[in-house]
């Protein structure tokens, strides 16, 4: 029973993935951007998939590990392949994509694979190996264990892999049953005199063993939001907690009037903004809008921040973005403007954004950046009928050519020009066929996917839902291709991975028995 | 956007200490052309140069303050036990000296 005065909990809708077919895959990609927020069942449906098409399901666990977004998919994938493999190079590709996983997300894959039945001595001969091989690295151990310790307490636990009296003192806090302190001088011990050092103390601990942040949380107790230490935390963070974190820095650490934790602040942005992990989403500049109102400075930071991410992201070609501007279509109005400017700057080529109800409005949007685009549509309201195809009907009478178009709509027309009459006079005219990307929003009933689908064109849809993680709208970005078949090719061009080639420290230690079946899901 | 732009439109928020000092260099010397033309400086550049003293006291002030909170750090984690103690012992004088709890010598006969 709530608590009076608590807020109604929100209720997610339940996720459900797309049917797993041959003429779909390029769409599955695209939704692998989908986050079901935990609930990794939700991806049970690709198993028979996976049965049928194991190769390509291999090849695709390895692109996703590399250039997905979503951490769920990146846990389901591989394990969905082991659950499924047969030949023993896709059962290695699968454990060997686990074993890439941080221990926390590592911990999850192996629980899921429980779900599916995947064999516990295979799952336990995999922990062992992974967890000896971390051990032969004293240095790498520590980082784990001061970061995962969780994760490695139930895995040594768990998969009863023999531990060292120094795992035993540092991850169960015990010798042979008996207690045992982490020793003076270590980082273990300097994890727990955090909270009852000085301010200063802490700080310096902080710096001396480069304390991550996602420890500092629990470890520091109240002194967690102490000013004195605020200027280690912000060293202590990666770029996407430093981000994450921007407000908590404004108003609990007083950041704005303080300018040298400003300026330790700004610093490190700029070391994000260097840093090749950055991965391109849009939190930079969610992160922006947070703080515009407070500081004007660290607001333009973090949206250089945002574009320097952007330029990760490579698409070919010109390209065209219809996006719904009918009545109650703002969320779709919102989606066009970020789609736009992740293309703009991901895009070799124009970018052309159309506005469209009855009758377009055109925006040339090549090079722009998100805040650029934002301000040129500023007076782009929700409101009148509905022509997907009079965007495309505008270019083509101002003898624009595009290679690939993206319609960001709920797919329901009432008004001509009709966008699949303008879209074959586009094809004659232009003598190729125009990839079309649709970005489905909620709303009317989507008339245009049938209408495409019966004339025999190949159009990509994407559902887009409240489920949808718009922080990963460039990566979704990144499936888009001019050449139809492009992105599958490039997956398949992925080599396997190897759990000799991930595990070096232990090579030949044997995971995979002769014989071996994964599973008997 | 070239010096000359940048400096008729200075905005030290939005610019490092590196391009503070770039352009209080060009201003600097900007300013000394007029002076030997025997021009009268312009009052924009007046200000200019002004307004970049302050902001560069800032930013380097801010810059030392940042090191002197780590190196602060540091010295308070090489401090030894008697040290510690010895600052615990202050500390302890001080608040009973506060609450009017300090021990006073009583004169022997």
């Amino acid at each position: 029973m709530a608590k009076r005065g608590a807020p109604a909990k929100k209720v997610r809708p339940p996720v459900v993935l797309p049917e797993f077919t041959g003429k779909s895959k390029t769409a599955l990609i695209a939704e692998l951007g989908k986050s079901p927020h935990g609930k990794l069942e939700a991806y049970n449906g690709l198993l028979e998939a996976a049965r049928n098409e194991p190769e390509f399901f291999a090849h695709l666990t390895v692109w996703n590990a590399a250039k997905g977004e979503v951490k769920d998919a990146k846990v389901a994938l591989p394990v969905i392949a082991l659950a499924t493999a047969k030949h023993p190079e896709f059962i290695e590709n699968a454990l060997a994509n686990m074993v890439g996983l941080d221990y926390r997300l590592f911990v999850r894959a192996l629980q899921f694979a429980r779900t599916l039945k995947v064999s516990n001595n295979l799952l336990r001969r995999l922990v062992h190996r992974r967890l000896k091989d971390l051990e032969v690295n004293q240095g790498r151990w520590n980082r784990a264990a001061v970061q995962h310790r969780a994760s490695l307490h139930y895995l040594y636990r768990r998969f009863h892999v023999p531990t060292s009296e120094e795992v035993s003192r540092n991850i169960f806090g015990e010798i042979g049953g008996v207690k045992a302190d982490p020793l003076p001088g270590t980082v273990f011990h300097a994890i727990r005199q955090l909270s009852v050092v000085s301010d200063e103390e802490a700080a310096g601990l902080i710096l001396k063993h480069r304390l991550p942040w996602i420890v500092l949380q629990g470890a520091l107790g109240k002194k967690a939001t102490s000013k004195q230490i605020a200027f280690a935390l912000v060293k202590a963070m990666t770029p996407t907690e430093l981000i994450a974190n921007t407000k908590l820095l404004q108003t609990k650490f007083g950041m704005n009037s303080d300018p040298a934790l400003k300026l330790a602040y700004s610093e490190a942005l700029g070391k994000a903004a260097d840093s090749k992990k950055a991965t391109p989403t849009l939190k930079a500049s969610k992160a922006a809008e947070d703080v515009e109102r407070l500081d004007t400075v660290l607001a333009a930071k973090l949206q250089a921040l945002q574009e320097k991410q952007m330029e990760t992201v490579e698409v070919d070609g010109d390209w065209l973005v219809l996006a719904d501007k009918s009545g109650s279509m703002s969320s779709s109005i919102k989606l066009g403007i970020e789609i736009a400017a992740v293309l703009s700057r991901a895009a070799k080529g124009k970018v052309y954004l159309v506005f469209f109800d009855n009758t377009p409005r055109l925006l040339d949007v090549t090079g722009k950046t998100l805040d650029e685009i934002r301000n040129e549509a500023r007076h782009i309201t929700a409101g009148g009928g509905t022509s997907i195809g009079c965007g495309l009907a505008q270019i083509l009478s101002r003898g624009v050519v595009v290679e690939g178009i993206a319609i960001i709509s709920d797919g329901a027309e009432h008004s001509p020009p009709y966008f699949l009459r303008e879209y074959d006079k586009a094809v004659t005219a232009w003598g190729k066929d125009i990839p079309v990307y649709l970005y489905h929003v909620q709303g009317e009933t989507n008339t245009l996917s049938s209408q495409m689908k019966a004339a025999g064109h190949d159009m990509e849809t994407i559902e887009v839902d409240a489920s949808t993680d718009y922080y990963s709208l460039p990566n979704l970005a990144r499936t888009m291709r001019r050449k139809k078949y492009s992105l599958l090719d490039e997956i398949m061009a992925l080599d396997l991975l190897k759990l000799d080639e991930v595990l070096e420290n232990t090579k030949g230690m044997k995971v995979i028995n002769d014989g071996h079946v994964a599973s008997v899901a | 956007m070239d010096m000359l732009h940048q400096l008729r439109r200075l905005n030290t928020e939005t610019s490092t200490l590196d391009e503070l000092m770039a352009l209080e260099t060009f201003a600097i010397t900007l300013s000394e052309r007029y002076t030997i033309r025997q021009v009268p400086t312009p009052d924009w550049l007046d200000q200019a140069l002004k307004t970049l003293e302050l902001e560069i006291v800032a930013k380097t002030r801010a810059a030392l303050e940042l090191k002197l909170r780590e190196a602060r750090a540091k010295q308070a984690n090489l401090r030894t036990r008697e040290e510690r103690r010895e600052m615990a012992n202050q500390e302890v004088e001080m608040l009973e000296k506060a609450l009017g709890l300090a021990k006073t010598e009583t004169p022997t006969a």
